[in-house]
């Protein structure tokens, strides 16, 4: 758990609790192994002034031997979540689930491991991406997806996953009532679905300062040879994002693609949208395009909580890479796309 | 030295003649953390950043420009034609003894255009990514408006010797995202 600050203002806490919507408590159905398999996390508590985030470690079940293919998901979020996300477990850099604690929630049982290393983003290299949602509504929980007719979600038996939830209670974004999350993977009654691949893509040592307040950042992504259909799409980055765009591309032009090639676009940084249903076909060879910009301003934590963070030093009151939602920022691209390349993608 | 501060906020100073067309050569971070020339078909290090992968630094020395520049540098395969890494961002320069001005903290990261070599580059375009040559081509326009732009061809390698190994495999040809490569500093596959 990280502290955002000394103290926050009593106002601001009171505030925070007298404001809060109502919200009835979600519910997800238990699948039984015919319909496929869920993935729960306990009730936890996240402190006023306080974000958290935990990495709960599941072994995908056995449910008759073969491998598991997945045409839907329904997620459910409590409010207060800043993201979460599902990641198949690869190489061990810092973040091991084996030194974390057992749990159990209802029949989802694995281990988890609570802040610390659940933060350091070291662990994402090589670890594929599964499925992600920024949902924070608490009108709304329920986030299903339902992929594209003949394709699907492919899980081998026993392999490791890890879902890793985001939540924040402090000034930029609130936490109403505990942490919750929950996801059911729904199998596909396709005999033979082509298999859904995933592109996660994030932007480095980037920095919003106040001398250099509306600074654009923007990356690229080259799929491997073939013809791709991209069907899903959501960007993320933290309080001081203004507008985030992805762009079909090329894979040869070195400038900003036609206004025509963009298929997303989010102003909302705290509940950005996420794209479903499309049908974006780059051109062979190319990729995706996307740009960051940001606009900086006063931190709610101060200055020397910024600064703190700036390894550079530079006393410019930047906002850094980082997870935190407050004195840091991102700039991440979540992607699915059919069918499947030879590899799942990473782009630094 | 002229100074100003630009409608959105921004201070910069202009570095060189204002009136002179804008100067630039292509610039890497070394290992240890300086800016150093890039030559035609020299090595480039493919470095370990903190998010994991390898990227390539690609920034500038430059003159007649202003002191803050958006930067924008790609890495092209000269078999395919292909881009296997892009990406822009600005870049703050400090004058040198010599009049150029030069990244200003020539260790840091954010003041290199941090292009994603591994392992998304192998990955697209099914080749190494070590051990070939690439053309890196850098474009700059200063806060004026104004532009320059240089190319090289260069080699990336696998360059510090804490990743040597991981670096190998992790930006090889064959390598799928979630393969095994045991890094130097010993670490286990999570994977079933």
């Amino acid at each position: 758990m990280r502290a955002l600050g000394a103290f926050l203002p009593v106002t601001v806490i009171v505030a925070a609790c007298s404001s809060a919507p109502s919200f009835t408590a979600w519910t997800l159905e238990e699948l039984t192994p015919a319909q496929g398999f869920g993935m729960r996390t306990p009730i936890f508590e996240v402190p006023a002034g306080r974000e958290v985030q935990h990495c709960y470690f599941v072994d995908v079940p056995d449910l008759g031997g073969s491998d598991i293919w997945i045409g839907r998901t329904v997620t459910a979020i409590n409010p207060g979540s800043h993201h979460m996300n599902v990641f198949r477990v690869r190489t061990i850099v810092g973040l091991d689930p084996a030194r974390g604690e057992p749990f159990q929630e209802g029949s989802t049982r694995g281990t988890v491991v609570r802040d610390g290393e659940c933060f350091s983003s070291a662990n994402w290299a090589d670890w594929p991406l599964v499925a992600n949602s920024q949902k924070s509504n608490p009108l709304d929980p329920y986030t299903t997806w339902k992929l594209p007719d003949g394709v699907a979600h492919r899980f081998r038996p026993g392999e490791k996953l890890m879902l890793q939830v985001h939540y924040v209670n402090a000034t930029t974004q609130r936490t109403p009532f505990r942490g919750r999350v929950g996801i059911n993977f729904y199998k596909t009654a396709e005999a033979a679905p082509q298999e859904l691949g995933t592109l996660f893509a994030t932007q480095q040592s980037i920095r919003i300062c106040r001398s250099n307040p509306t600074p654009v950042f923007h990356g690229t992504c080259a799929m491997p040879a073939g013809t791709f259909h991209i069907t899903a799409v959501n960007g993320h980055f933290h309080s001081r994002g203004r507008r985030f765009r992805v762009y079909s591309w090329d894979g040869r032009s070195d400038t900003t693609p036609p206004p025509e090639s963009r298929f997303y676009e989010s102003t909302t940084w705290d509940d950005p949208p996420m794209a479903v249903g499309l049908d974006v076909t780059p051109p062979a060879g190319g990729g995706v395009w996307w740009t960051c910009e940001f606009e900086w301003r006063p931190p709610t934590v101060g200055c020397d909580v910024v600064n703190a963070k700036d390894r550079q030093g530079a006393g410019d009151c930047c906002y850094t890479f980082g997870p935190e939602v407050e004195p840091n920022e991102h700039c991440n691209v979540f992607l699915y796309y059919w069918p499947k390349a030879t590899s799942d993608i990473f782009c630094n | 030295v002229t100074a100003a501060v630009a409608c959105s906020g921004e201070a910069f100073e202009v570095i060189g003649d204002p009136l002179a067309a804008p100067l630039i050569t292509i610039v890497t971070r070394s290992v240890d953390g300086r800016a150093v020339p890039v030559s035609d078909l020299g090595e480039i290090p493919l470095v370990h950043p903190p998010q994991g992968g390898k990227v390539v630094f690609a920034g500038v020395r430059a003159r007649n420009v202003t002191s803050v520049l958006q930067i924008t540098a790609s890495l092209r395969d000269e078999e395919s034609g292909r881009i296997v890494g892009h990406e822009g961002r600005p870049v703050m320069l400090a004058r040198a003894p010599d009049g150029w001005g030069e990244p200003a903290q020539p260790a840091e990261l954010s003041n290199y255009a941090n292009i994603p070599a591994c392992p998304s580059g192998n990955i697209a375009i099914q080749r190494d990514m070590y051990g070939r040559s690439y053309t890196l081509k850098v474009r700059v326009e200063d806060r004026r408006g104004r532009t320059a732009e240089a190319s090289v061809r260069v080699v990336p390698a696998c360059a510090e010797p804490a990743f040597l190994e991981q670096c190998r495999c992790e930006c090889a040809a064959g390598y799928v995202l979630g393969a095994s490569c045991v890094p130097d500093g010993g670490v286990v596959d999570g994977g079933p």
